[in-house]
């Protein structure tokens, strides 16, 4: 059950786009991706010429040809050898199809065993060269023949070995970026291969393409061809014993391999350029049983305390549960005195969850003390530190349900001394609202050099937030105007795309969060509705896509608070914090990391109500017990005893440096920031500078590093060690944060753990 | 330091006695002192002896030793120099060639015998000895749940107590958590400051911290003061300095230094001046790569054509137990020197030291661009 769900939750899309980190950040991606109106009408010309050539009710879908266009740079020329090349191959297959089902028919009337019917294709062959000068003539009677007995013997394969299938890979997805399109066209590649390689033998193959260029080898080739004894297939091939001995999978390799036992002497390279397809589908394979093996995992753990019949099944919960609402983690991000308070702040008060009571007081009491227009920030900022000052230091968190969707609130702290705050709000975030203040100087203070607007956007993209929403706030105190809103637009717009925000994943919303314009409801003041045709902050923060939660991986949660005592005045200790991955319940085991504590969870709360159980993406309050709260730190992570995150003093990571001042050589001392966690850390060795867009190396061992680079680099932690994994294994572990003196001077993933332990 | 005597030869071997007087100057002599030097020092030794019916009794001498120097121990937060050799001089408790450990202690004599004072070593003693450059700073650097209290002096930062206190953060409706946890936490750190400072020899205490930190941290001390009727904490109320800093690491240190209010408090800005130096090195590998360069390979090439203008390294590479590796770089400052080049020997102990320690110990700043010295690197 499980295992289907996992595969079936496998989105490769996601995946292959997510791990190509490079592109990511590359600057100039975006431009590559959003295609210009010049690119869409050369486009539709390279169209309209390709089907006057194929025709129009060809089997190649527009799309498809539309992405060959664009990788090949608008080559027509290229396209169309591509295309005629696509549909003949298809044709190929089709006719491949056809004589295998006469195949079928055939052995069923006579069975015939694989190896006799290589036998027999086998002394085919050998025939061939003498007997015959066409090489038409040849080909067609190879393919006829060969086809046949190679067809019966995939069709009687697969039954030994059901893992296996003779459909070629899902489809690669569509490109998008340049470095997913090498991948893609080695993909096609192979899986062109593999239709090649079934259809005439290799012999046949190698002597019906390569002849016809060089005549002149003919005579050697098929007398060597000729003078090879034949194999009688009575015993095994010192091929088939390597094979068998590797347990090679798929029957299409068994043929082409038993065929290249005949022309292997001759022709080694064609026998190299079947092994890849095989090593390709192989790894499938593993990837497969790998993924259904974590899936069984999650039931296979040990759980204590639970007896089964009181186990929840948290996977079937979890559909269950976002079939009603997903659920969204959503942080309000901007620079100081944007006024992200006091918007979420009214935004709340306005969908009802702050009641009318409260509200007074908030307005009577910051009255009071001569802030009046704090009083919905007070929602948010409790201490009595933030309301003297009237700044957030710290992350608050809200919950607040939409008409479709249900979410967990974070308001970051826009000041730049609580960056750290910030990182670790924005760490457990899926979406984010941007908060710009538009009057006069404001916006300008807060987006250029000093201000938090770029630090805040760029941070939340390399901390994995792809949706934004831009709130452009206080657009009453210049009286709704549109071309402020423009401008703003513009300018921030572009910055956006710049560092990696793409185009339409972010929105821009004008909004006043002090007298409530267009937050919940559309607004209705003539001034804006003339030009603004958009929906309100409600209605766009509805429209967010819930992302893939990882449900069948091994349990993360990253403490992110913690305190002496349970929920409702139980004993034990209550721990906060966001689940990166996996599924927890009640009286579940749990290891704590570092120190390698393991405890039991008694009460959990989701969404400050009671649960029995929690899954990725959920940010929970647990109890604790059977465990010293001396063994926690800000910053540790829960997980299953069975699978623990390692905890490293020396790894390498791959950054990219954002703008700094002086550049980064061994020895800078850096705050390493990973989610809640701040450590001292420096910068232990340089490898390599990587190019942004093709991921090459540029430079081996350099100097130093400057600003906008991508570079290897070995990180080592100054005091401890601390738990860290790798961006492959998860993505939100895997991210890190350089900063320096307030400023933040790279971000990037994790590549490799070098040490593990203390 | 005290420096009682010195007799140096013509070919700068010979002997200097000098007088230890405070924790640092453990330091300046932990730095003198190199593999196969003799120092003679008073210390304790256990004697055994075994009577004619075979039973052993032990006593402690106090007696003069003179030893053959192999290996040196020193910790920083106590001040202790353990030196380990073997006995060069014969007297009637110790045999010739034994081994024997010399803890240094401070108020005592000692001295030192070197085949060769280099210029670095004759400066450490000239600086050690020298009184107008003292002053005791003591720094607090703290965030929210972190703080380091430090002592700057000199040549050494020196982390007496790190405290770490986890503070709940604030939660929807109730703050009692968050304000419980920021009391406790300001509690220790003013616990901290009780055990540590010396106020008759710190001349000021600094408080640093991004954000807000610092401030409640102040207004906690005199509260607190106030309350338990301290005289000593309001007396020298006029000594504390709050600064902005970025973090409450360790390393938010070198930007506390370059700050003018701790510059004025500092009798000496040594360590602001390496600081700066460091600063300066690196803008200008951003701003003019060919003009800054780092590692001894580099450095040295930069020297062979007189292009140096101002050169840094650690006081490490001369505490190099390889006599060839210190000599190396004896030779490259007096030879940056002699073509009026600045030299900056960094502490190690101090956070820019550790830094250039990272960065291979040895950068050095041009005065003219050398854009091929990076290309021969790259040929070899």
């Amino acid at each position: 059950m499980s295992r289907h769900r996992a595969v079936r939750n496998l989105d490769i899309d996601d995946i292959l786009q997510e791990d190509d980190y490079d592109s990511e950040y590359d600057e100039d991606a975006i431009d590559e991706t959003a295609i210009s109106t010049e690119d869409l009408e050369t486009l539709e010309e390279a169209l309209t010429y390709i089907y006057s050539i194929i025709g129009e009710d060809t089997i190649l879908s527009e799309k498809e040809i539309k992405e060959t266009l664009w990788n090949s740079y608008f080559d027509t020329e290229e396209t169309l050898n591509w295309a005629l090349e696509k549909i003949e191959k298809v044709k190929a297959i089709e006719e491949k199809k056809k004589a295998k089902e006469e195949a079928k028919k055939a052995s069923q009337a006579k069975p015939v065993s694989s190896l006799q019917s290589l036998a027999q294709r086998n002394s085919i062959q050998k025939t061939i060269p003498s007997s015959t000068n066409s090489l038409s003539h040849l080909a067609s009677r190879t393919s006829n023949n060969a086809l046949g007995s190679l067809a019966s013997l995939a069709k009687k394969q697969p039954t030994t070995k059901p893992i296996l299938t003779h459909t070629p890979p899902v489809k690669p997805p569509p490109v998008i970026k340049p470095q997913v399109v090498v991948v893609k066209e080695e993909k096609e590649e192979e899986i062109m291969e593999n239709a090649l390689i079934a259809k005439p033998s290799t012999a046949a193959q190698f002597l019906f393409q390569d002849l016809p260029t060089h005549p002149t080898s003919l005579e050697p080739v098929s007398s060597k061809v000729s003078t090879i004894p034949v194999f009688t297939f009575n015993q095994p091939s010192p091929d088939d014993i390597v094979l068998s001995a590797q347990n090679q999978p798929t029957a299409e390799k068994k043929a082409a391999a038993a065929a290249a036992a005949v022309t292997a002497a001759a022709k080694p390279k064609s026998s190299r350029k079947e092994e890849d397809p095989v090593e390709f589908l192989s790894d499938e394979e593993d990837l497969s049983q790998e993924m259904s093996a974590m899936g069984f995992k999650t039931h296979s753990e040990p759980l204590a305390k639970i007896p089964s019949s009181k186990r929840v099944n948290v996977l079937e919960e979890f559909e269950k549960r976002s079939g009603a609402k997903p659920k969204l983690n959503l942080v309000v991000i901007g620079h100081v005195d944007a006024g992200k308070s006091t918007l979420m702040g009214h935004f709340l008060y306005a969908l009802g969850q702050v009641n009318e009571r409260t509200m007074k007081k908030f307005e009577r009491d910051s009255q009071k003390i001569g802030k009046g227009s704090f009083a919905f920030a007070w929602v948010l900022d409790e201490t009595g530190e933030e309301r003297d000052r009237g700044i957030t230091m710290d992350i608050a968190t809200n919950h607040f349900e939409t008409q479709n969707k249900s979410f967990t609130l974070m308001d970051a702290p826009g000041h730049r001394d609580f960056i750290p705050n910030m990182i670790s709000g924005t760490a457990q975030a899926d979406a984010a609202i941007l908060v710009v203040d538009a009057s006069i100087n404001a916006f300008e203070a807060g987006f250029d050099a000093g201000g938090q607007t770029k630090e805040h956007a760029v941070l939340a993209r390399s901390l994995g937030v792809q949706q934004l929403i831009v709130a452009i706030n206080k657009l009453d105190t210049v009286s709704w105007n549109e071309a402020r809103f423009k401008e703003v637009q513009a300018k921030l717009g572009a910055y956006l795309v710049q560092v990696g925000f793409k185009k339409n994943n972010v929105v821009f919303v004008p909004l006043s969060g002090l007298t409530g314009e267009n937050l919940v409801k559309k607004s209705e003041i003539p001034e804006l509705t003339s030009w603004y045709k958009g929906t309100c902050l409600l209605d766009q923060i509805d429209k967010f896509s819930p992302p893939m939660r990882l449900l069948d991986r091994p349990l993360r949660m990253r403490v992110t608070d913690f305190f002496k005592g349970g929920i409702g005045s139980s004993g034990g200790v209550s721990v906060a914090g966001n689940i990166e991955s996996g599924t927890i319940q009640v009286g579940e085991q749990i290891m704590i990391v570092p120190g390698g504590e393991i405890g039991y969870v008694k009460t959990m709360q989701v969404n400050e109500e009671p649960a029995t159980w929690a899954a990725a993406g959920d940010s929970i309050l647990m109890t604790l017990v059977q465990l010293d709260i001396l063994n926690l730190s800000n910053g540790c992570i829960v997980c299953t005893p069975s699978r623990p995150v390692p905890v490293t003093g020396l790894f390498e990571a791959q950054i990219v440096v954002f703008d700094i001042r002086i550049p980064i050589t061994p020895g800078y001392p850096v705050v390493l920031h990973h989610g809640s966690l701040d450590e001292p850390a420096f910068v232990y060795k340089l490898i390599e500078v990587l190019d942004k867009s093709t991921g090459q190396v540029i430079k081996n061992n350099p100097r130093c590093l400057t600003k906008g680079m991508t570079a290897k680099i070995q990180i080592k932690l100054s005091q401890r060690p601390i738990p860290l994994e790798t961006f492959k294994d998860n993505k939100q572990l895997g991210r890190i944060m350089l900063r320096k003196d307030g400023e933040t001077v790279a971000a990037g993933v994790v590549n490799e753990i070098l040490t593990f332990g203390s | 330091m005290k420096l009682i005597s010195k007799s140096l030869e013509k070919d700068a071997s010979g002997s200097i006695t000098l007088l230890p007087e405070e924790l640092e100057d453990m330091w300046h002599v932990y730095n003198l002192i190199s593999k196969d030097d003799l120092i003679k020092a008073t210390t304790i030794r256990r004697l055994q002896s075994e009577s004619s019916t075979g039973s052993t009794s032990s006593q402690r001498v106090r007696l003069n030793l003179t030893v053959t120097i192999e290996s040196v121990d020193f910790d920083p937060n106590v001040g202790l120099l353990r030196i380990n050799g073997k006995v060069a001089q014969e007297n009637q408790y110790v045999k010739m060639g034994s081994y024997h450990t010399i803890d240094l202690e401070l108020n005592r004599n000692f001295t030192l015998f070197k085949p060769e004072w280099d210029t670095i070593a004759l400066e450490r003693v000239q600086d050690a000895c020298d009184i107008t450059k003292q002053a005791d700073v003591a720094a607090i650097v703290c965030q929210e749940g972190l703080a380091n209290i430090c002592f700057l002096t000199q040549h050494m930062t020196i982390v007496r107590q790190r405290i770490e206190s986890p503070i709940p953060r604030k939660r929807k409706g109730s703050v009692t958590n968050h304000d419980k946890g920021l009391t406790r936490f300001y509690e220790q750190i003013y616990q901290g400051i009780l055990r540590h400072l010396h106020f008759d020899i710190v001349k000021a205490i600094i408080i640093a911290s991004p954000g807000f930190v610092k401030d409640q941290l102040y207004t906690y001390i005199f509260d607190q003061a106030v309350k338990t009727d301290n005289k000593l904490l309001m007396e020298n109320r006029s000594k504390f300095v709050l600064i902005h800093c970025s973090s409450g690491h360790k390393h938010a240190l070198t930007e506390v230094m370059q700050d003018p209010a701790v510059q004025a408090k500092l009798a000496d800005t040594k360590a602001a001046r390496e600081v700066q130096a460091l600063d300066k090195f690196y803008e200008m590998m951003n701003n003019d790569p060919d003009r800054a360069f780092y590692g001894f390979d580099h450095v040295i090439k930069a020297n062979d054509r007189g292009a140096i203008g101002t050169l840094m390294v650690t006081d490490e590479l001369f505490r190099s137990a390889d006599i060839a590796t210190r000599k190396k770089y004896v030779s490259l400052v007096e030879q940056v020197r002699a073509q009026n080049g600045t030299v900056f020997v960094f502490s190690s102990m101090h956070p820019s030291g550790e830094q250039l320690n990272q960065l291979t110990g040895v950068a050095a700043i041009l005065t003219f661009p050398l854009p091929d010295i990076e290309d021969i690197e790259l040929d070899e």
